[in-house]
């Protein structure tokens, strides 16, 4: 089909579609009806915090960001409960309790609606005075995340294997949450919710006669984040933690650390990831970047094979940065800064020898 | 939503209703629909405002809930049709021809799977970039183009679309008679 073609459908379509004369906006019908469903949905969105969990199934690789919220108060041990779902619950409901009596509810949306892509599918919660929605690839990957919602707490959701039928969630403080599976659009879903301020200990999934699966989160202080799951007896790593990054940028003041654990290994700083694996290389890859727009510093970390030593990266404008390769236990974990008004070239691996391991443009490393 | 924000919202829907309903028209070519698929996407969002305004692109979410919306309505379709013993009302005469043109158009576009309909409609109508369309549509850029070309095919030799073809040319071989 010619460009021509194309001009003359893009003509017959404004001519078509824009003689439509529509009714005037039904602007309170509208207000009306949103009011009702908001009402219903008892939606409420907030800073978001992104949290994964797995249930008897480990997902390695799995990489999730944490939000940044401001933790409610300690001074007082927080109460959470989680209420069981009855049989006459609204549809999508997959969890509902409260947070120091104050109450709270987890809504699983239609896979695939409210702004979910095909095979994803959101989650919101209410309770509060605005709320919080996550949406993921959850169809696929069998993978769960979280929703924070109003800095009362942490929503946590996860899609538990065929096997599972109970879940426990132990808090620090001794609070044991009882979990079981509750059914919304063929699928099975447990929730729970607890202040972003309190870690959870430990996560463990049992079958009808015995523990299929356990978790132990990272807690960075503002929310936990579930990202590997052991088998019980298993151990997981040591706990260690380095930085592997830290500097001052365009007058930012920044540091990246890595924390290996049972969770796997997570990162904190401009990049808060996890990657729910124990294996003792992770590749030479470029894992994550972030900035503030378009012009501004930007941060970017990465992993690296043990032979590498230092990675050397080209900016534009014949300036380079040579960062050290940092081992955490078994990975190698890097991060580093481009001013504004930068790019990134090209990113060169090397040995301790000064050996060129593996070279990377921009366009493999950020595509 | 306090009252600044709610009239904000409702700035927001009477500047973007009009457009809307363009798009849900083309997507299922009945106005009646069309209305519909606005009015649910914008209450929608009115119940996800807070979260939608600060994504910041608050029209990218409104058309992709009018397309989503507008896809599982003809999964739906079959059981809410009712036959009627009475006629309708007679339509208004045409004096411009300009109903005629567009009823052409909209029966090609009718006749094209939902997937291609929604692709051209966004693309050449909407004029969004193969990447939004891919977004909005949850699939990958190559099957935009894919569908896309196979659409800008279909149309091209559309019997509804012969008497007037895009490119001002006749295509050879093809029926003339309406549908």
């Amino acid at each position: 089909m010619s460009s021509d073609n194309e001009r003359a459908l893009r003509q017959r379509l404004d001519s078509a579609l824009d003689t439509i004369t529509p009714a005037p906006a039904p602007v309170s019908t509208v207000l009306r009806q949103g009011r009702a469903l908001r009402t219903r949905r008892q939606v409420t969105v907030a800073a978001g915090l992104a949290v994964a969990a797995a249930v008897a199934v480990a997902a390695p690789g799995l990489v999730h960001h944490l939000g940044r919220q401001a933790p409610i108060s300690p001074t007082r041990k927080p109460v959470v409960t989680v209420n069981p779902i009855g049989a006459g619950a609204p549809r999508g409901l997959i969890g509902s309790g409260t947070i120091n009596g104050r109450k709270w509810r987890l809504i699983a949306d239609r896979p695939g609606t409210n702004g979910a892509a095909k095979h994803g599918q959101c989650f919101e919660t209410s309770g509060a005075a605005s709320g919080g929605l996550a949406c993921g690839d959850l169809l696929t990957s069998n993978v769960a995340g979280g929703v924070g919602f109003d800095g009362l707490g942490n929503a946590y959701y996860g899609v538990p294997s065929a096997n599972v039928t109970r879940v426990t969630v132990t808090l620090y403080g001794g609070t044991v949450l009882v979990l079981h599976p509750v059914q919304a659009y063929g699928q099975r879903y447990f929730a729970f919710a607890v202040p972003p301020s309190l870690a959870i200990a430990r996560i463990v999934a049992y079958s009808q006669q015995a523990e299929l699966s356990y978790s132990i989160p990272f807690h960075s202080g503002i929310g936990s984040v579930v990202s590997l799951w052991l088998r019980p007896g298993q151990r997981g790593l040591p706990r260690a933690a380095r930085t592997i990054g830290s500097g001052t940028v365009d007058g930012t003041t920044w540091s990246e650390a890595v924390h290996a654990g049972p969770w796997g290994y997570c990162l904190t700083g401009e990049l808060n990831d996890c990657f729910g694996t124990q294996t003792a290389s992770l590749g030479n890859r470029i894992t994550g970047y972030t900035g503030k727009g378009a012009k501004a510093a930007f941060w970017t970390t990465g992993t690296a094979t043990a032979a590498v030593d230092h990675i050397r990266v080209a900016l534009s404008g014949g300036l380079s940065i040579r960062v050290r390769a940092v081992q955490c236990d078994g990975p190698k974990f890097f991060a580093f800064a481009v001013p504004k008004g930068h790019r990134v070239v090209r990113i060169d691996y090397y040995s301790a020898s000064r050996h060129l391991i593996l070279s990377q443009t921009a366009r493999q490393v950020y595509s | 939503m306090d009252a600044a924000a709610e009239a904000e919202f409702s700035d927001f829907v009477r500047s973007r209703w009009p457009r809307l309903v363009r798009l849900g028209y083309g997507l299922s070519g009945d106005l009646g629909i069309a209305e519909d698929l606005a009015q649910s996407a914008l209450v929608k969002a009115y119940a996800s405002w807070p979260r939608v305004h600060r994504a910041g692109d608050p029209d990218a979410y409104v058309r992709r809930i009018v397309v989503n919306t507008s896809r599982s309505r003809f999964r739906k379709r079959r059981v809410i049709e009712q036959l009627s013993g009475t006629l309708p009302e007679p339509g208004q005469p045409d004096l411009t021809g300009q109903r005629d043109q567009r009823s052409a158009l909209m029966a090609a576009l009718l006749s094209l799977p939902r997937g291609q309909r929604a692709v051209v409609v966004l693309r050449y109508w909407m004029d969004m970039t193969e990447t939004e369309v891919a977004v909005i549509l949850g699939c990958s850029v190559g099957n935009v183009k894919s569908q896309a070309s196979r659409a800008l095919a279909k149309l091209r030799v559309s019997p509804d679309l012969i008497e007037g073809p895009m490119d001002g040319q006749k295509v050879e071989g093809k029926s003339h008679e309406q549908r």
